[in-house]
């Protein structure tokens, strides 16, 4: 087909495709990004008006019978290893039904390399008298995939369930056999469904497992990991330390609910680890940090001391608990470790006390967030004082959880007006429209004077869901020009 | 064809063009970059690195038809200068996602062939995606039909596997 015919075919279609063509340029994309985008929106002609396009190509060339014969078949002609990277992409569930489609299909699902144990969405009906049968069910579905599978190194591999101590021969031989497939992520989520602590305690990562990843055999399995997840299995300082000093591509370590970790080491220039999240972790009392290429780190937990040095591609901090602002405490030291900080969210307790925020510096800060759990209705115009040393900050969120809401504000602070020339977007998360969160909105309305956007998401509970609409349509009225309200 | 309008439209570059020849005969102009991503044009380029003159290079490529390389070619050139730059990968994925949105599942099917005889991985993996997405919580009939499936099953066989894992069958969505 010459090129002049092509356009001919093109001309109609053109103005077609390019309308239809929803480009998902977001506002961050720099320029040159949109301008390929846009370039390729213009001369990609894979939509649907290209397959006539096609067709008709192909029809000049060849016979359509021929063509319709040829693509029936087109599975066959692929290699099994395509064929195990679609069925990678399916739930178990759905890659053990391929077993049945024909003798080919047969085994291919057994080399599937992602072994996806997510069974968490059961435990949201389940009750203390059924736990114990679908706990038996899990481990006896887990047990029974592992036995058919085949591959012998997976992409993943993730235990999501409510088991505890008492089923500590089952979850050892997953951990033993997640290490020996070589999983680049593994995750062990043991988190109960009722009550806490689990009943038989807390699974213990067992010596046994450790022993195996200090054979050489496991020591050359455990370099693919990049992901690890414990959440609700006490792992020791050692252990975890094992796996930092030993996993050569760890991108991502997370901690959660460890009763065992008393103290961290996360030290080494030659780490590649570029999130850490300790969450929960309530007999820890010593964190030392020293790692050039972390990114992220998110603390929730007792207060610690805390060593950091060494971190300077760190821009996205998480500080909750005991270290989190209320109670008379200050963040001022934490904070000031981390002047290069990008994106900033701190918990907040609010009592009945003035809040205090200590001189830190945040030249970079672009998002702060504040998660505030109040047990009453203070005023939150304290937490504004904070926004004084971030000069460049563009969004400001916050995440609200407050236990007894009353129709008026029980404690005000005098806040001195102070302007903010660069927030654009000011967001609540959990809102129910009482008079704080207003006098909070009110407040941001007179001194964000370059505010565009304010985002509203409602408390998930009603009737706190109800009086956030109600608040809203006020708030709606009381908007500066040029401000647009986004409620979900 | 589309390839000589995208690059006389968007080309930056003062690359070299190499001819590709399809299945059906049609000779396609692309830039060397391009023509490289193709394993086959890869090997067939490095076997006569000798011949001096690039542009008298014609690469045959017997198994894909002009009216697919026709597509794959501006899809590769564009992700070769997105992943030259310092992107998001979400940026990346938007990119994909435009490409196979509205792909219907016959031209799936072609460009999966061509991506794996070209052994364009990276489309490849966005195809296998797009198809898992497409048979995601469908019964076994259905996926058998989508995908071509010819059942050399007995009855009696089916259910004998079936049996064997009876927890992938519970609780299947209506096709």
């Amino acid at each position: 087909m010459s090129s002049s015919k092509q356009q001919e075919i093109l001309a109609p279609i053109l103005p077609r495709v390019i309308g239809q063509r929803d480009i998902d340029i977001r506002e961050d994309t720099d320029f040159v990004t949109r301008a390929i985008l846009l370039s390729w929106s213009l001369i990609d002609i894979s939509g649907q008006s290209s397959e006539k396009l096609s067709d008709r190509a192909t029809m000049s060339s060849s016979n359509i019978r021929d063509k319709d014969e040829a693509l029936k078949d087109w599975v066959s002609r692929l290699p099994d290893d395509i064929l195990v990277n679609i069925i990678s992409r399916l739930t178990l569930k759905e890659a053990a039904r391929t077993s049945v489609l024909s003798s080919r299909w047969k085994y291919l699902w057994t080399y599937a390399s992602n072994l996806n144990f997510d069974a968490s969405k059961l435990l949201v009906n389940v009750y203390e008298e059924t736990l114990e049968e679908e706990r038996l069910r899990y481990m006896c579905w887990v047990n029974k995939v592992l036995e058919s599978h085949k591959g012998l190194s997976v992409n993943e591999f993730i235990i999501v369930f409510d088991l505890d101590d008492s089923h500590e021969s089952n979850i050892s031989h997953w951990v033993y056999t997640a290490i020996s497939k070589r999983a680049q992520k593994f995750e062990l989520n043991l988190f109960p469904a009722l009550c806490w602590p689990p009943a038989s305690g807390i699974y213990e990562f067992s010596q046994g497992c450790y022993d195996y990843l200090k054979s050489p055999c496991g020591l050359s399995s455990v370099k693919s990991l990049r992901f690890l997840y414990f959440d609700t299995v006490n792992v020791t300082e050692e252990i975890l330390e094992f796996f930092i000093n030993n996993c050569p591509n760890l991108d991502d370590l997370r901690v959660g609910r460890s009763d065992n970790l008393l103290r961290l080491k996360v030290v080494g220039s030659l780490l590649q680890l570029k999130c850490l999240h300790i969450d929960h972790c309530n007999n820890l009392e010593e964190l030392e940090i020293s790692c050039p290429s972390l990114l992220s780190f998110k603390y929730f937990g007792p207060e610690i001391k805390l060593h950091v040095k060494n971190v300077p591609q760190l821009v996205d901090v998480l500080i909750g608990g005991g270290h989190g602002i209320g109670k008379g405490k200050v963040i001022g030291p934490i904070v000031n470790y981390f002047p290069q900080l990008k994106t900033l969210e701190l918990h907040v307790e609010l009592n009945e006390e003035i809040l205090q925020f200590p001189e830190c510096d945040l030249p970079e800060l672009r998002h702060l967030m504040f998660m505030v759990s109040a047990l009453d209705c203070s005023s939150l115009l304290g937490l504004t004082c904070m926004m004084k040393s971030c000069p460049l900050l563009q969004k400001l969120t916050f995440k609200l959880e407050i236990f007894h809401y009353s129709a008026e504000i029980i404690m005000r602070h005098q806040i001195p007006k102070h302007s903010h020339q660069c927030l654009k977007v000011l967001e609540f998360v959990g809102f129910s429209g009482d008079p704080v969160e207003l006098e909070l909105a009110y407040y941001m309305f007179e001194n964000a004077t370059m505010l565009e956007e304010m985002i509203v998401e409602p408390s998930e509970y009603e009737p706190e869901a109800q009086a956030a609409r109600k608040s809203a349509k006020k708030l709606e009225k009381m908007l500066p020009p040029g401000v647009k309200l986004v409620f979900h | 064809m589309a390839s000589s309008s995208s690059s006389s439209s968007c080309s930056s570059s003062s690359e070299k063009k190499i001819t590709l020849k399809s299945s059906d005969g049609e000779a396609l102009n692309v830039e060397k970059n391009v023509a490289l991503e193709f394993e086959p044009a890869k090997g067939f380029l490095e076997d006569n690195s000798e011949e001096a003159d690039d542009e008298a290079i014609v690469v045959p490529l017997p198994n894909v038809s002009a009216a697919v390389l026709s597509e794959l070619i501006p899809y590769v050139k564009q992700r070769l200068e997105l992943s030259a730059k310092p992107v998001q990968k979400k940026l990346i994925k938007a990119f994909d996602d435009q490409f196979t949105r509205h792909l219907s599942d016959d031209k799936l099917g072609e460009l999966m062939l061509a991506a794996n005889y070209l052994g364009v991985n990276y489309l490849l993996d966005v195809l296998c995606d797009v198809t898992a997405d497409r048979i995601k919580n469908k019964s076994v009939e259905y996926v058998r039909e989508f995908l071509g499936i010819q059942n050399d099953f007995t009855p009696e066989e089916e259910a004998e596997l079936r049996a064997q894992c009876p927890w992938a069958f519970e609780g299947v969505d209506q096709d």
